[in-house]
């Protein structure tokens, strides 16, 4: 009879027992999994450093900061951290949002960077820049030893691919601008790029084009500059990897198919004598295979971000010249296309190569010059004051 | 700290709910009273100074209050009350609007006089009120005087509503400073308000404050608008701003419960409201209950002839402004209430009860995404363009690419968030309920599955902070 009556009672107050039991036992179980987890240096997904905890002074506990520390430690080293952004994405998805973290959810399972909040004035501003170190080359190297490439990113080119009414930074006025400056130096791959936008010329979850999409714009540069380009049927096409997840499907965690990876190796008989950052390292192929087993694969090209790749090739193309290519990473897939056209190519990026332009020129004795970004770090980047003299 | 943060839900809850829940009875205001004030001190501990001066300064004019009416001193009794509001209300002037001053007497008189660029005290708008309402409800008899400084100290910091309210009177808790018990029921009942406040604050009003923060970045230069575009942003933000603060109360309330508080309701579906008048009594209930109370009556109220009363409003709305913040916009912002009430009171009111019920609502409507839009922009000159936005002034067009797009991406949350601001959830929740039973399994499970999954969400959308802003630094 007793424990009839329990049983009732419990069964009366069973919404009540269930929600402050769910509740402790959750609040509980993330507190006590939080504690007990060894914290994280790294998020590879994320590329970044994870904050660490912070120790706790007198001084920094009274200006606050230790508060502020503190509760960055504890979002980046929270328990499942991936898990709960993907989480998160995919209610966005269900309640129908069209972009998620500045990406756009487009159609065919592209991730496509939004690139709306760039600033035309620095923009342009960075446009001229670029156009008077030019200016100057060219009259110096002559023209037909100077060229700028300037690549439309996946939201100017897959416009089929966006979500209905998305906008985006005008690149199509931004590229005209340059290209009707720098008339006869200046390589247009739009048209090239957009007549193969249905082919898988960017990746889905990466910011990059693909290896396709740089041997398409390899074509057009040697047509530009008169040089003879080798053909798809001169490389030993190879898919090093099928489960590429890039950068932007960090931004979301969520992607319904991952990207193939290819690698374009020259069938000819030429070598690679490549030396990174003056010394630090030395490799004879331009893939650096490691990179295909990590989370950043597409630092298989070139072996990722340094400040300077010294390459000399023996054979293909060359008549002898040396190329200097200022770039960003767009010309990591590139450079194996274009260095069979030289005996030397040394390839630098502004972020990390503090050095004055001058310098660079001297010291190499540059006789040919290539500049290399997409739209997008083109137009925001901050060093091309390295390039007055 | 603020309840949307990992830090609070996983760090500071667990710890004040197991001391708070194993100290005996006595001790137990001691544990909210640190705790609180441990809880302030997070991020600001300077400040914490602040609120101990409060607190001692304000227990210590209750006693006073108390003595002199004992003895039948009336005269004394009303100087301490004037000493007690003229201490607090300094305390607020000085924290919150005197870099105000200083610019606006440079600006008239062409001085240079130096800003001080103290930072606001948190919250402050709120506990100074509270202590306020104690020694005046204790002179008027509404209230017993709290001999205790522990249990006074634990109804000043005390965390549930001490930075974004609601401003809970002291004769409303009176009784439960020293007398109150948590039960079952109502732990649970506190769990789900506090589970559906951290919803809507993290899941909705940040979701839809994106969207304002992006379209009021385009508003600032002319021809990036179209009219329904700035509609939607002006939309947007009145949304971001309801279930941000109701968030917050319900929160509040819901963690008061956790602890045997029973604090007043603050929000009472104002977007339903059928006039301006109705909005201001749906509308943060407990800050017009303070000013009705503490100022408007005792100023006559409506006693004392039409033009005294109009006199009264216009004054009453001006303070509610500018307690919004220390800057013109939130002035303008209460004056315009002021004068729509005094309208609505002359002859609108009769006349708005002849029009149907949806005409009424969208009248009112109309006139609140307005005042959000003076309310939303610190400087007036930005906040006209953006009206004149919403009118066709320098705007691209009725209809553009953008405003097509933004309806793709959001029309599906502006729906839901437009059903969540009314009634109808509770309505339907209550027939549901009615036809399974109170008490039936179905329920329980049903509403607990809810309640997990809208924590489990909001702790996602937490994890993922790149945006989750604290929206009452000015208050």
């Amino acid at each position: 009879m007793e424990k009839e009556n329990l049983f009732k009672k419990i069964k009366e107050k069973l919404n009540t027992i269930l929600t402050v039991v769910i509740f402790l036992i959750l609040i509980a179980l993330f507190t006590v999994a939080g504690l007990l987890k060894k914290d994280r240096v790294f998020s590879p997904s994320e590329n970044r450093y994870l904050a660490q905890k912070p120790e706790l002074s007198v001084d920094s506990f009274f200006k606050g900061d230790f508060a502020t520390d503190y509760e960055e430690y504890i979002t980046d080293q929270f328990i499942g951290r991936d898990r709960w952004i993907a989480v998160k994405t995919m209610t966005e998805l269900v309640l129908g949002k069209k972009d998620i973290n500045g990406v756009y959810i487009g159609k065919d399972d592209y991730l496509i960077e939004m690139q709306n909040d760039i600033d035309e004035v620095k923009a342009y501003a960075n446009a001229d820049r670029m156009v008077a170190f030019l200016n100057k080359e060219t009259e110096r190297l002559g023209k037909e030893h100077v060229s700028m490439m300037i690549v439309p990113t996946a939201v100017a080119v897959l416009t089929q691919k966006l979500p209905a009414h998305a906008e985006s930074f005008d690149q199509n006025r931004y590229i005209e601008y340059m290209n009707d400056t720098m008339q006869g130096i200046f390589v247009d791959e739009r048209t090239v790029l957009r007549e193969h936008a249905d082919e898988d010329i960017y990746y889905r979850t990466d910011h990059h084009w693909t290896t396709w999409g740089a041997f398409l714009a390899y074509q057009k540069w040697a047509e530009m500059l008169q040089v003879t380009p080798y053909g798809r049927e001169d490389f030993e096409v190879s898919l090093a990897a099928n489960d590429f997840l890039g950068t932007i499907y960090s931004k979301v965690n969520v992607a319904k198919r991952a990207d193939e990876l290819y690698l374009y190796e020259i069938k000819d008989d030429i070598r690679y004598e490549i030396d990174f950052d003056m010394g630090a390292k030395k490799m004879e192929s331009l893939y650096a295979r490691e990179h295909l087993s990590t989370k950043d694969k597409y630092s298989v090209f070139l072996d990722g971000n340094h400040s300077v790749v010294d390459i000399k090739t023996v054979g293909g193309r060359s008549d002898g010249d040396t190329l200097l290519i200022i770039k960003d990473s767009y010309a990591h897939c590139f450079v194996p296309f274009v260095a069979n056209h030289y005996a030397r190519t040394v390839v630098i990026d502004l972020r990390y190569l503090k050095m004055p332009i001058s310098q660079v020129l001297e010291n190499y004795q540059v006789t040919d010059i290539l500049v290399l970004y997409n739209v997008a770090h083109f137009a925001a980047d901050t060093n091309f004051s390295l390039l007055e003299y | 700290m603020v309840f949307s943060s990992l830090l609070f839900l996983f760090r500071f809850l667990p710890i004040v709910l197991l001391l708070y829940f194993i100290a005996p009875g006595k001790l137990k205001n001691l544990v909210l009273f640190l705790m609180s004030l441990i809880f302030y001190a997070w991020g600001e501990p300077v400040y914490v100074v602040l609120m101990l001066f409060s607190t001692v300064v304000d227990y210590t004019h209750g006693l006073l209050v108390q003595h002199f009416k004992d003895k039948g001193k009336m005269k004394r009794a009303r100087m301490v009350v004037a000493s007690s509001v003229v201490i607090n209300l300094a305390l607020l002037c000085f924290f919150k609007y005197s870099d105000f001053l200083i610019n606006n007497l440079n600006h008239l008189f062409g001085l240079k006089i130096a800003n001080l660029n103290l930072g606001l005290p948190i919250g402050i708008s709120f506990y100074t009120f509270q202590t306020m309402s104690y020694t005046i409800d204790v002179y008027r008899g509404d209230a017993r005087v709290q001999k205790n400084i522990i249990s006074f100290g634990a109804y000043v910091a005390l965390f549930p509503q001490l930075i974004a309210g609601p401003i809970v009177q002291y004769k409303t808790v009176d009784e439960q400073m020293n007398h109150r018990r948590v039960t079952w029921e109502g732990f649970a009942y506190g769990v789900q308000r506090f589970v559906i406040g951290l919803g809507k604050k993290v899941l909705l009003a940040n979701n839809i404050g994106l969207l304002w923060d992006h379209i009021k970045t385009l508003s600032l230069e002319n021809g990036e608008l179209s009219v329904l575009t700035a509609w939607i942003g002006a939309l947007a933000f009145a949304f971001q701003i309801y279930f941000d603060f109701s968030g917050y109360s319900d929160m509040a309330i819901g963690l008061g419960a956790m602890f045997g508080f029973r604090f007043n309701e603050n929000f009472n579906y104002p977007y339903e409201s059928r006039s301006i008048t109705e909005f201001w009594r749906r509308w943060h209930i407990s800050l017009g209950t303070w000013f009705k109370e503490y100022v408007y009556i005792p100023l006559g109220g409506n006693r004392c002839g039409k033009a005294k009363q109009i006199r009264n409003i216009l004054f009453v709305w001006a303070l509610t402004g500018i307690w919004h913040g220390a800057s013109w916009n939130f002035m303008m912002w209460g004056i315009y209430f002021g004068v729509l009430l005094v309208v609505e009171k002359l002859w609108l009111l009769k006349f708005l009860e002849k029009l149907p019920g949806w005409a009424q609502n969208v009248y009112t409507m109309f006139l609140v995404l307005i005042s959000w839009m003076i309310f939303a922009f610190d400087s007036m000159k930005e906040g006209a363009a953006y009206i004149g936005r919403m009118f066709g002034m320098a705007v691209s067009g009725i209809i553009d690419e953008k405003a097509l797009y933004i309806l793709g991406s959001y029309g599906m949350i502006l729906i839901i968030l437009m059903i969540g601001c009314t009634e109808l959830p509770k309505k339907l929740t209550g027939i549901l309920i009615g036809k399974w039973g109170r008490e039936s399994i179905a329920t329980a499970v049903v509403s607990n599955v809810l309640l997990a999954a809208i924590l489990i969400l909001s702790v996602a959308f937490i994890v993922d902070a790149s945006y989750n802003p604290f929206l009452y630094f000015r208050f």
